[in-house]
């Protein structure tokens, strides 16, 4: 299509709208950034919403960042609020089933610990607004490095277009995702059993949401202790501070100690900013991660289940093809004289009745239901196949998150300590060097 | 913290000896009894040679011993019976005490925890005797004052607590006794609380008793022998206390630790028990070292009497103080708020040092308290996150051993928190609670002093108030009250002297004692905070590499292209 051609969103308006699959050829977005959000007032009455200001550069580089040819890149900012992500996962899922989606940030304060201190007296919650702005980038990063979704015209349209919105829902998208659907049904599968394959990333998920959710509870607390710890040393600071204008000897070694511990206690501060951005938040988008795994694992079982559907539809109009064949009245069957609703309902509605008719309508009906089956088995085992292909990159892109959030974790530790040892070597070195 | 502030009474005193033990039961006894165990094991233990004085020698004229005054001390420890009673019965048949007495019968009364040879790592006996040669201050300042963190890493058993074996014996004391210096050596008079021992009396009833060797080199005619040991029990420092609190007013008092120290519910806890052996050390070093009270005569009675000696010189004594003969009743009821003609200044700015001093040990103690408790939750969020680490360490292939690890740096990092609150209260938070009320003490004196002045500038004024009706009196021709009036004024112009007398050499002496007690307290307080900032450097130094073994681990488990920064 032209689209691919034009980098600026004006040709849109006289074409029709790409298919939904429709992908760009070699464009990415290589830079993606949220810089600030903003309160607007919307259309409705006293509706008020946050829009989010986001930074995208695309180039043809293929992602090779360091290569500045500003001919290839194109700036583009945009504003979104968070219905419009909202509506870009779900429109993202529902064409691309069998991906792990990137999840979004809650949608509302749930369980903030301290939400009265975080409110401003504007009645923001700072903090809960940055860290969904953090949030919300981090997800289009996300869809930015994905093989398939990053190429969706639809995810380019989205951080270009300003009537994204407006020409999705025209272009027959009806705004909704399939999860609620998928949600209603109730499985039961009979015939051919769950898939193991499945069947283990489903418990994985839950296992990893039970974990991460309880290490964020752990976490609350072993903060809030820590903070304690920390500020309390602030007292001995006073304390010092007090005494070094008292006693003549150790003047100086407690001023020095004063000094120290005040910093010492207030050190706490810009660790727990790291630790929010460097641990919180990955766990956070975890959470939100096994959630997707889960509705994957869903969405899977739910295509078996149509399968089975499909399976049992062939099955059974085989079956009525082979009894009718069997009641041919020419071989003496009694069949086409019986009175059934289904011949009367035929005979109703002037269809050919005759045996003739009705045995083409079952061989017709059974080709269908063949036809259909052979639609879903083609769908399923792509859905399967690629499923598991995305559960192996899943896979891949946790190990390297976890394992970097550990390192970061970790090297926040070390700091933390080798700030204590500095602090407490200096308070020593001063007591030790007053003579 | 305001809080912090607020919260004074932390440590609420109660009395533990008599809870623990009744009202009357013998302390003469059972110090009997227990003095048979230790010298038993010295003599295992220590040196081969019984030439060697181990009893204490009786040092007051014969008429002081045969006292009994309390019926009450003829109930004995059954199984110590034989031993102690004819002893006690009929001390003046008992012609040498510097005689070893048989003990053979006391062994079977040796506690089964006991038996000498249960330190692994006792000092060998060379070690004991350098130490009664006069060093051992100089030892344990030199051990203290170098606490490199490295030397302390190197030896984790350093900085454990106290039921460790290892510290019970000889460095038991250690932070307790200050910067020590090049002259802690120098002391003529060491003393040292080697042990303590539970006597139980029934089931009902036990006490505890310290046993203190003193070595010295003072002149014969004040210490006959070079070495005593004596076992003494908490009320007996009591009496000691208040003897000498008696004896020297206006000197600054080593404090004594409080009776029972709340935070201990169980009160004959082995931690408890330490504690306060190390204050009661504490005590006796601070006693030993000082100009005057080293050489008070209830200081050495206390250090080498035996028993019964002991117990007839405090029951003559009277075991309470009851305050302070020397003064008048009229000062004694104006000693809570002394307003003084002419306040000497620098007294008066001494006192608002001490109180303030004493103010800011309580509330670095109490800091400490808090912080103490905040680690305590810390130690339970860090073993949380331990045990879900673990967990969660099964369900990851690929990283299974670095989410050990770094469960394993959570644990760790419990524990190196147990072990600094348990090397802070052992050391630092201790320290401070005695220097709260060593301070304390020195108000008490600086107090007492006031009222020394007080009764001088009573008397002076009466002096004056006289010497008006005197001269009225002369002009009136009243000659014969005149001559009434002469004699008083005589007689008050006398106690004017003697109160001038005792009011110029109490200010000497405590001028003397407060610049003493602050040079010697920049070093203790140095040496505290020294210890406290090693504890610190300790504790972050084993989290750090703790930490870095982790890193080290997560860093092997994957190549750095896995590593994104995404955040």
């Amino acid at each position: 299509m032209a689209a691919e051609e034009t980098p600026e969103g004006s040709s849109w308006q006289e074409i029709d709208s790409p298919p939904f699959k429709q992908a760009v050829s070699d464009l990415r977005f290589v830079n993606i950034s949220i810089k600030c959000y903003e309160k607007k007032t919307g259309s409705g009455f006293k509706e008020e919403y946050y829009a989010y200001k986001i930074l995208a550069i695309l180039s043809k580089t293929d992602g090779d960042e360091t290569e500045p040819s500003s001919s290839s890149r194109t700036r583009y900012e945009t504003w979104r609020r968070y219905s419009e992500f909202e509506m870009l996962r779900n429109f993202m899922q529902f064409v691309y089933p069998h991906v792990v989606m990137p999840p979004l940030p809650e949608k509302a304060i749930r369980g903030s610990a301290n939400l009265l201190n975080k409110i401003t007296f504007s009645g923001e919650d700072v903090e809960f607004l940055l860290q969904r702005q953090h949030a919300l980038e981090i997800f289009l990063v996300r869809i930015s490095r994905h093989p398939v979704l990053s190429k969706n015209v639809w995810f380019h349209e989205f951080l270009k277009t300003v009537s994204w919105k407006e020409k999705l829902l025209q272009s027959g998208y009806n705004g909704k995702g399939s999860e609620t659907l998928f949600q209603s049904l109730s499985l039961q599968l009979s015939k051919h059993g769950p898939d193991s394959r499945f069947q283990d990333a489903k418990a994985y998920a839950t296992d990893l949401d039970t974990i991460l959710r309880t290490i964020l509870e752990i976490r609350q607390k072993l903060n809030s202790s820590m903070t304690s710890l920390y500020k309390v040393h602030s007292n001995y600071g006073r304390i010092f501070n007090e005494m070094s204008l008292v006693e003549d000897k150790l003047g100086t070694p407690l001023q020095v100690a004063s000094g120290c511990l005040d910093n010492y206690a207030d050190s706490s501060d810009s660790y727990f900013n790291e630790e929010e951005s460097r641990f919180y938040l990955p766990i956070k988008e975890y959470i939100g991660f096994s959630e997707s795994l889960k509705s994957l694992t869903r969405r899977h079982e739910v295509l078996q289940k149509q399968l089975e559907k499909a399976e049992e539809l062939v099955s059974s109009r085989a079956e009525s093809r082979n009894t009718l064949l069997k009641n041919n009245p020419e071989e003496g069957g009694t069949g086409g004289k019986k009175f059934s609703f289904k011949s009367l309902s035929a005979r109703l509605r002037g269809e050919d009745i005759s045996y003739e008719g009705q045995k083409a309508t079952a061989e017709r009906e059974l080709t269908d239901a063949e036809e259909a089956l052979t639609d879903i088995q083609k769908e399923f085992d792509e859905f399967t196949r690629d499923a598991l292909q995305e559960l192996e990159n899943f896979n891949d892109q946790k190990f390297g998150d976890f394992r970097s959030m550990l390192i970061n974790y970790v090297q926040l530790q070390l700091h933390i300590h080798k700030k204590g040892m500095t602090t407490w070597q200096r308070i020593k070195d001063g007591f030790e060097t007053e003579n | 913290m305001a809080d912090l502030e607020g919260d004074r009474t932390s440590f609420v005193n109660e009395d533990f000896d008599e809870l623990t033990s009744e009202e009357g039961s013998d302390p003469v006894l059972k110090n009997n009894g227990s003095q048979e165990e230790p010298k038993e094991t010295e003599q295992e233990r220590k040196e081969p040679s019984p030439a060697l004085p181990v009893y204490a020698t009786p040092i007051l004229t014969n008429g002081e011993e045969g006292k009994e005054d309390d019926d009450d001390d003829k109930e004995v420890v059954e199984g110590e019976k034989e031993k102690p009673e004819p002893f006690y019965e009929n001390p003046k048949l008992e012609p040498d005490y510097d005689e070893p007495i048989p003990r053979s019968d006391a062994l079977p009364n040796l506690p089964p925890s006991f038996p000498p040879p249960r330190l692994p790592t006792e000092p060998p006996p060379t070690l004991l005797l350098e130490d009664e040669g006069g060093h051992g201050s100089s030892q344990r300042g030199g051990a203290s004052t170098a606490p490199s963190s490295v030397v302390a890493m190197s030896d984790e058993a350093n900085h454990r607590p106290l039921p460790s074996e290892e510290v019970r014996y000889e460095t038991i004391p250690d932070s307790l006794r200050g910067g020590g210096g090049e002259d802690a050596a120098n002391y003529d008079l060491q003393v040292n609380i080697i042990d303590h021992e539970k006597q139980t009396i029934s089931k009902t009833e036990s006490f505890i008793t310290y046993k203190i060797r003193t070595t010295t080199i003072r002149p014969r005619h004040l210490y006959e022998k070079s070495e005593y040991l004596v076992w003494r029990r908490y009320r007996d420092f009591e009496w000691l206390h208040d003897q000498l609190e008696r004896n020297h007013p206006t000197l600054i008092l080593p404090p004594l630790p409080g009776k029972q120290i709340t935070r201990y519910f169980d009160h004959m806890s082995e931690t408890f028990l330490e504690e306060r052996q190390r204050c009661l050390d504490q005590f006796l070093w601070r006693l030993a070292t000082h100009p005057f009270f080293s050489y008070d005569n209830a200081l050495k009675m206390f250090l080498t009497a035996d028993d019964e000696q002991f117990l007839s010189h405090v029951t003559e004594t009277g075991s309470g103080n009851k305050l302070l003969d020397m003064f008048s009743s009229s000062v004694k009821q104006a000693t809570t708020s002394i307003r003084l003609k002419s306040p000497d200044s620098a007294f008066t700015e001494n006192t608002k040092y001490f109180s303030a001093f004493s103010d800011r040990m309580g509330v670095l103690e109490r800091i400490e308290t808090r912080l103490q408790s905040d680690r305590k939750e810390l130690c339970t969020a860090l073993t949380e996150m331990a045990e879900v680490c673990d967990t969660w360490s099964s369900s990851e292939d690929r990283l299974e051993d670095g989410i050990k690890k770094v469960g394993g740096a959570f644990e760790a990092n419990a524990s190196a928190l147990n072990n600094l609150n348990d090397s802070n209260s052992y050391s630092f938070q201790l320290a401070l609670r005695m220097y709260q009320n060593y301070s304390a003490s020195a108000v008490s004196a600086l107090k007492r002093r006031d009222a020394l002045q007080l009764e001088h500038e009573i008397a002076i004024d009466e002096k004056e108030r006289k010497k008006k009706l005197h001269d009225e009196a002369v002009q009136a021709g009243k000659t014969e009250k005149v001559t009434k009036i002469a004699a008083e004024l005589e007689k008050l112009g006398v106690t004017a002297e003697v109160t001038q007398d005792k009011l110029a050499q109490s200010n000497e002496q405590l001028r003397v004692d407060v610049e003493k007690w602050k040079e010697a307290k920049d070093n203790e307080l140095k040496q505290i905070f020294l210890n406290w900032t090693s504890n610190q450097i300790i504790y972050h130094e084993k989290m750090f590499r703790e930490w870095e073994e982790a890193l080290l681990l997560l860093r092997q488990l994957g190549s750095d292209e896995d590593f994104i920064d995404q955040y």
